[in-house]
């Protein structure tokens, strides 16, 4: 390590900053830019990945007692453009994505765009609170076991911290599905609110999507929540070596102080790029965690399209996710940027 | 260290750990809100649940007595009994203070209800059910499309269509039709069909209105049938009535309360099931004008029908998790329903759901492991348990060549398959192990005398031995006679063949929406006797569409209709009907036209669809089944039973409907027991 890595690095001559900006801009610019090309290649294994599986999307349609008529068959094939080239589907398709209009999902029976406004916030709400939470504890708990390394909380932090990075997400809450709304009936264990109240008091609405909400996102934070610990107590420990602490200390300052403002701040950077990273795997998880929980978010859009290759939906959905985990990446990305302005200038 | 960690205290807290604080106030906020909130409920119940037991001991000692029983202000010794004395058979007033009459009982008069209508656990009209059930909490299934006429997919969806549509028939637990929106159900002896069946008359109720007020009459039913095989619906599949329109000819109003249907080929077995029930009556005002019907799930107008229930709030109704709530129609014609509302919730386990209380009562999944430790938190539950009609199939394709078009071979492979051990093994033992005959074992119209096929491997080997399948290099696995080369059937339909020195491997395709270890079981099973099978399993729609295309020479397959009408025999089987493009089915066998056998069986398959006396159409479907059990191009399984457990003092006439609500498989919402809260019959006055 040398000095100059830390981020008590002597700022750079006056002169410097006017050379800077611009690479800093170039690098976003090209950051940007890999961004498309990432989404333009996603948005195209989401069209062909679906369509190379055999099957018949309009399977739903058919029973043993009433199958489906080749009139029928033409009817909705000419409805949902299955009756045309690939290519035209393609086309299709991509101005569907420029109007933001998926059009009807062929399974459920209606649009697209109706059943993702609707789904599509529970997602948002548990992947943000889950992210939220975990990220937090596993700030503190991470510096807080750095800080006391030996000592038998640091030992008693990494054992649990070890077997819940280790223990999948639906296990989990499949545990807590039990404990906590079988074995113990504190907590709802479907659905993300009480269906029919009459009651309509905001508080008491609020106060019932948090509930149901607790054991689902419960889940997904401990799932989320052994990874960063470990990264920010690992980050923590070899800051925690630098001459810089040492200086630090030996100026007498408290403890929080050093904790936070002087090791925390450098935990800060790595911390980020993991938190960004682990969008997608939240995502993931949440698909897992909302099946368990019957929590009505994408996954229970997702299952049955793929089962019924329910390409609008399916498309639409998975688009979705994969721009979410995209978008927060290239923020994450420049964010980096603004947190250490090194990264920019290189 | 020590020096600075001494000046922590005064360092207050972070951003950070005062965010943690908040997050974990918050979520215990949230668990002490709603723990606390229905403490006071639980409470309550206690109260009443002790009152109500003490209430039903004064009433069963006032009912000895005085061979009625007393009300609330008689027992507790405020008004005198029915001999004039004043006698205290409760300590004070109860704090169930609703006195309505109890129907049905031992005693007669007047008796305690609480304000459900829970009428102190004896004086039970329907078996312990309360006078009316005010909502009944249910679960939800999703992707059933909109309950509209035309927007509702699958049985299910069309089940909930039919809580605000009528069909004129409908079916109870006796599995017979009852009349609905007609008074009677047709018979030649009453008049309504004609001698040769070639005419049906419907006499419907009268006064019966659409939800919207406008009066329901025979034109709306004559609308319904032209509008389904002429008019704008012409291509939508959605209605179980278009197997019968090439027989019938044309729909006549009689008068506002008679219609009749003109036929030009007598199907006196299938009618009642395709038009009488299949066919939900839809108001002629309002679809008159619309070109549309299978997009129409926006306007008000099309959940507006004759049924017993309304959609409340249908513009917010997701069909992606079918959470709703239908609420009593009261001017339905058959009174105000049994049951006032329907909730139906999001529910993941139902075993969980059931002993959350989040749920009235529960189905079990059929083709789990339903294990009695996995049952054992709702086994104090009451139950229904009843035969079911689903089943799990093995499916040959005969085009497909040799060796499934060789009776030897299908043959061979039904005596290694132990379908007693695959019931006990995967379905827990509840259920049946399927008739070689293809038809539900509790069918009607069984033939119980068929060839059981039971486990033999030694026949299985001599069977395979004739065919010249035989393991030539000692290694366990048979192989193809050269002369004689065996069909592989591969996952993308690109056949290949298998001939010595090759091992025969044949693709076992299945469904992974079913339980696939009976697939694995199979596997080994076929292992028993040299046959090397892969296991191919494919989500739902990829193995729907391949079963229904052909493309396997043998697959598995589950589906549901083994107890409805025995003409499925016909559909599912003869092969001038499923040769036919538009008939095919993910349940159609394909090819079984290459023995005496399959000849004899198609002959008779078109006698049974023609012929009105019942015990001669008995003959010849048991004929039929012979066949079928001789000749193997399919087998069933198992047939496991359909379950349901409910809550103490809810619904409790639960019933699966034999042969199915019309036509789908034997289910528990049939809409009969919700709006009659009974097994049999109409309301009393219908």
């Amino acid at each position: 390590m040398t000095a100059e890595r830390h981020a008590y690095a002597k700022p750079e001559p006056p002169g410097g900053a006017p050379v800077r900006v611009p690479r800093q801009r170039k690098a976003a610019a090209q950051r940007v830019v890999a961004y498309l090309v990432t989404v333009w290649i996603v948005v195209t294994l989401v069209f062909v990945l679906p369509r190379a599986v055999p099957g018949d999307p309009l399977a739903v349609y058919d029973n043993a007692e009433a199958p489906l008529t080749p009139e029928a068959r033409a009817a909705f094939e000419s409805h949902y453009h299955l009756d045309r080239p690939l290519l035209a589907q393609y086309a299709h398709y991509l101005r569907s994505i420029a109007r933001a209009d998926f059009g009807d999902s062929i399974a459920q029976r209606a649009s697209v765009g109706f059943l993702l406004r609707r789904r599509l916030p529970w997602t948002l709400l548990l992947v943000g609170t889950s992210l939220a939470v975990s990220s937090a504890v596993s700030f503190a708990a991470g510096i807080t076991s750095a800080w006391r390394r030996g000592s038998a909380t640091d030992r008693r932090l990494l054992t649990a911290m070890t077997m819940l990075h280790a223990v999948p997400e639906y296990v989990l809450a499949t545990l807590l599905l039990i404990l906590f709304g079988v074995v113990i009936p504190i907590f709802p264990i479907a659905s993300a609110s009480t269906p029919f109240t009459a009651s309509s008091g905001q508080l008491y609405k609020l106060a019932d999507v948090a509930f149901h909400l607790a054991l689902p996102a419960m889940a997904l934070s401990l799932g989320l929540v052994g990874t960063k610990f470990l990264l920010v107590r690992n980050t923590t420990i070899s800051v925690l070596g630098q001459e810089y602490m040492v200086a630090a200390r030996a100026k007498g300052l408290p403890d929080q102080l050093l904790k936070y403002r002087h090791a925390g701040r450098n935990v800060l950077l790595p911390f980020l790029t993991v938190v960004g990273l682990q969008v997608a795997f939240a995502a993931g998880g949440a698909l897992f965690v909302e099946t368990v929980f019957g929590y009505p978010g994408l996954a229970s859009l997702m299952i049955p399209a793929v089962e019924n290759k329910d390409f609008p939906l399916l498309e639409a959905c998975f688009l979705l996710m994969a721009l979410l985990v995209l978008t927060v990446n290239l923020a994450v990305d420049m964010a980096y940027a603004r947190l250490d302005p090194r990264v920019g200038a290189e | 260290m020590q020096r600075f960690s001494k000046r922590r205290g005064e360092e207050g807290f972070t951003l950070i750990e005062l965010l943690v604080v908040i997050v974990i106030l918050g979520i215990l906020s949230a668990v002490v809100v709603f723990a606390v909130r229905g403490t006071g409920d639980k409470g309550q119940n206690a109260a009443q649940l002790t009152d109500k037991r003490t209430v039903r001991t004064a009433e069963e000692s006032f009912c000895a007595k005085f061979g009625q029983y007393g009300t609330e202000k008689q027992l507790a010794g405020i008004d005198a009994a029915p001999d004039g004395q004043k006698y205290k058979f409760l300590s004070e007033e109860s704090t169930l203070t609703d006195v309505q009459t109890v129907p049905g009982g031992k005693c007669t008069g007047s008796g305690i209800a609480d304000k459900s209508g829970f009428i102190t656990g004896f004086a039970a009209p329907n078996g312990g059910s309360p006078a009316q059930i005010d909502s009944l909490k249910l679960a939800a299934s999703g992707g059933n499309g909109y309950p509209t006429p035309f927007e509702w997919v699958r049985g299910p969806g069309h089940l909930n269509a039919n809580y605000m549509f009528d069909p004129m028939l409908w079916k109870d637990a006796t599995g017979q039709y009852i009349p609905w929106l007609a008074t009677a159900v047709p018979t030649v002896a009453n008049g309504g069909i004609s001698a040769d069946y070639k005419t049906y008359t419907f006499t419907l109720r009268s006064g019966v209105t659409w939800q919207d007020g406008v009066a329901f009459t025979a034109n709306d039913v004559k609308f319904t049938f032209d509008y389904q095989k002429t008019g704008a619906a012409t291509t939508v599949t959605q209605c179980f009535c278009k197997g019968a329109f090439p027989y019938i000819n044309s729909v006549t109003v009689n008068s506002p309360t008679s219609v009749s249907f003109n036929l030009n080929t007598a199907i006196p077995n299938t009618f009642m099931g395709n038009i009488g029930t299949g066919m939900i009556i839809i108001p002629e005002h309002i679809w008159t004008t619309i070109t549309t019907p299978a997009a129409q799930h926006t306007s008000a107008n099309a959940y507006i029908g004759t049924g017993a229930y309304k959609l409340n709030n249908p513009t917010a109704y997701d069909p992606s998790t079918g959470v709703s709530q239908y609420d009593a129609y009261s001017g339905f014609f058959l009174g105000t329903p049994y049951v006032r509302q329907l909730r139906f919730i999001t529910v993941t386990d139902s075993v969980a759901a059931l002993t959350t209380k989040a749920v009235d009562a529960g189905g079990v999944g059929s083709e789990e492991a339903v294990t009695d430790a996995a049952l054992a938190p709702v086994a104090s539950l009451p139950k229904v348990q009843n035969a079911g009609g689903w089943n799990r199939a093995f499916h040959f394709n005969l085009t497909q060549g040799f060796p499934y078009n060789d009776v030897k071979f299908r043959q061979a492979v039904a005596y290694t398959v132990d379908r007693k051990a695959l019931l006990q093994s995967i379905v827990g033992g509840r259920g049946m192990p399927g008739s070689m005959g293809n038809l539900a074992p509790s069918h009607e119209m069984l033939d119980p005398g068929l060839p059981a096929y039971d486990r033999d491997v030694n026949k299985s080997k001599a069977l395979l031995d004739q065919l010249g399948i035989v393991d030539t290099n000692a290694d366990g696995k048979r192989e193809c006679p050269a002369a004689n080369p065996c069909t592989l059937v591969n996952t993308t339909g690109a056949n290949t063949t298998s001939v010595t020195p090759a091992n025969f491997t044949p693709n076992l395709f299945t469904s992974t929406r079913f339980n696939t270890a009976t697939a694995d079981a199979i596997k080994q099973y076929l292992l028993d006797v040299g046959l090397d099978s892969t296991v191919v399993g494919e989500a739902s729609s990829t193995s729907d569409a391949r079963a229904k295309a052909g493309t396997y020479g043998m697959m598995l397959v589950g589906w549901g209709n083994l107890t409805s009408d025995a003409d499925q025999l016909r559909t599912r089987l003869d092969h001038s009907y499923t040769s036919v493009a538009a008939n095919k089915a993910f349940t159609s066998i394909y090819g079984w036209n290459n023995t005496a056998n399959a000849t004899s069986f198609m002959a008779k398959a078109q006698q049974q669809l023609f012929e009105p006396d019942p015990a001669l159409r008995k003959k010849y479907v048991q004929e039929m089944q012979q066949l079928v059990a001789a000749d193997v191009p399919i087998f069933t399984i198992y047939v496991p039973d359909t379950i349901l457990f409910y809550q103490v003092g809810s619904l409790s006439a639960w019933y699966s409907t034999p042969g199915g609500t019309p036509p789908g498989p034997p289910g528990f919402s049939n809409k009969h027991v919700f709006i009659t809260g009974k097994q049999f019959g109409l309301p009393a006055g219908f």
